[in-house]
């Protein structure tokens, strides 16, 4: 029984060692909302990712006053108009990845499919999407690219400017990851 | 000479209603320098708050209408892939408070000054700590 403890002990810190996770607090999320209208985009380059490429868990997390926009009016419309900020100060995607064919120590070019749920102005959806990493030299660029319809998260767009804003917002996701050491 | 002149009010309020949505429209983007700090505190305390209490920190300190001073001691600067000077303040708590500057303007400080910096909050992350933004280094 004691030798049972002790490889199961064993085992568990073995897994443990070999648990490899990886982050990034300056991922870069960029959406752009096209119509014939208007092109309007804004960048985070302040986001956070925490990978553990053992399990598949995925954890992202981008605060909204932290989008930036060219217009400061357009800004401000964002956070008080649309997204909220003040009541809903932050957006997450909590998923899982298929890492199985990943090798981080390797170059190369690999496709994970991700699932899991994204959560902002206080509603959560499912989304699925391929996220691509990029091994080179010892750098890992992952990237990423998903559409959210406004209408899903409850945001109300004015019938004024419905015209301006996509009900297809194209959202893009980029990280550069390092290895978690603690 | 009444039309006239009635005409000549309206084009006068299309003209002013024109120029006001234009400035509007293109008004800049401005930091927190010349704005007077709803709570004045150090950065230790501002972190503690997220840590204790999330949601209460976010209803207390994340609004557009409430301005931070925050006083700490600088542990680094970078410009990140933004352009955004970026000041982080060190806390003695598992997470700092990182202060974020307007796209292309300089924060002029460095590793180790003691400083008092105003900002607009922007919320609590794991790795930054406490965000803020449209940061001013108060001289």
């Amino acid at each position: 029984m004691k030798k049972l403890i002790l490889l199961a002990v064993i085992l568990a810190t073995a897994n443990l060692a070999s648990a490899q996770r990886y982050f990034s607090k300056t991922a870069h999320v960029h959406f752009y909302s096209h119509t014939s209208a208007e092109d309007i985009k804004a960048d985070n380059y302040k986001s956070e990712i925490v990978l553990d490429k053992a399990t598949g868990a995925i954890q992202f997390s981008s605060l909204i006053k932290s989008f930036e926009f060219e217009k400061a009016l357009m800004q401000e419309h964002f956070n008080e108009n649309y997204m909220e900020s003040d009541k809903f100060p932050k957006a997450t995607f909590a998923g899982k990845g298929d890492f199985s064919k990943v090798d981080f120590s390797k170059d190369g070019t690999y496709t994970v499919p991700v699932t899991g749920k994204l959560t902002m102005h206080g509603t959560t959806k499912d989304i699925t999407t391929n996220a691509t990493f990029k091994v080179s030299g010892g750098k890992i660029n992952g990237e990423t690219k998903f559409y959210i319809n406004p209408k899903d998260y409850n945001v109300t767009i004015p019938d004024l400017v419905k015209g301006q804003i996509s009900d297809k917002i194209e959202v893009t996701v980029k990280a550069n990851l390092q290895p978690l050491t603690k | 000479m009444k039309k006239k002149t009635i005409l000549i009010v309206i084009l006068a309020l299309i003209v002013i209603g024109g120029v006001v949505a234009y400035y509007l429209w293109n008004k800049p983007k401005t930091n927190a320098a010349d704005v007077k700090p709803n709570y004045v505190l150090p950065a230790d305390s501002l972190v503690s708050a997220f840590l204790n209490n999330e949601e209460a920190a976010n209803a207390k300190y994340v609004k557009d209408s409430v301005a931070l001073e925050i006083e700490g001691i600088v542990d680094t600067t970078y410009i990140n892939e933004g352009n955004e000077a970026v000041v982080v303040l060190k806390t003695a708590l598992e997470s700092p408070v990182t202060c974020y500057f307007i796209a292309g303007e300089a924060s002029n400080t460095k590793k180790g000054e003691k400083i008092h910096m105003k900002g607009y909050c922007n919320g609590y992350m794991m790795l930054d700590g406490v965000q803020m933004s449209k940061c001013a280094v108060v001289k």
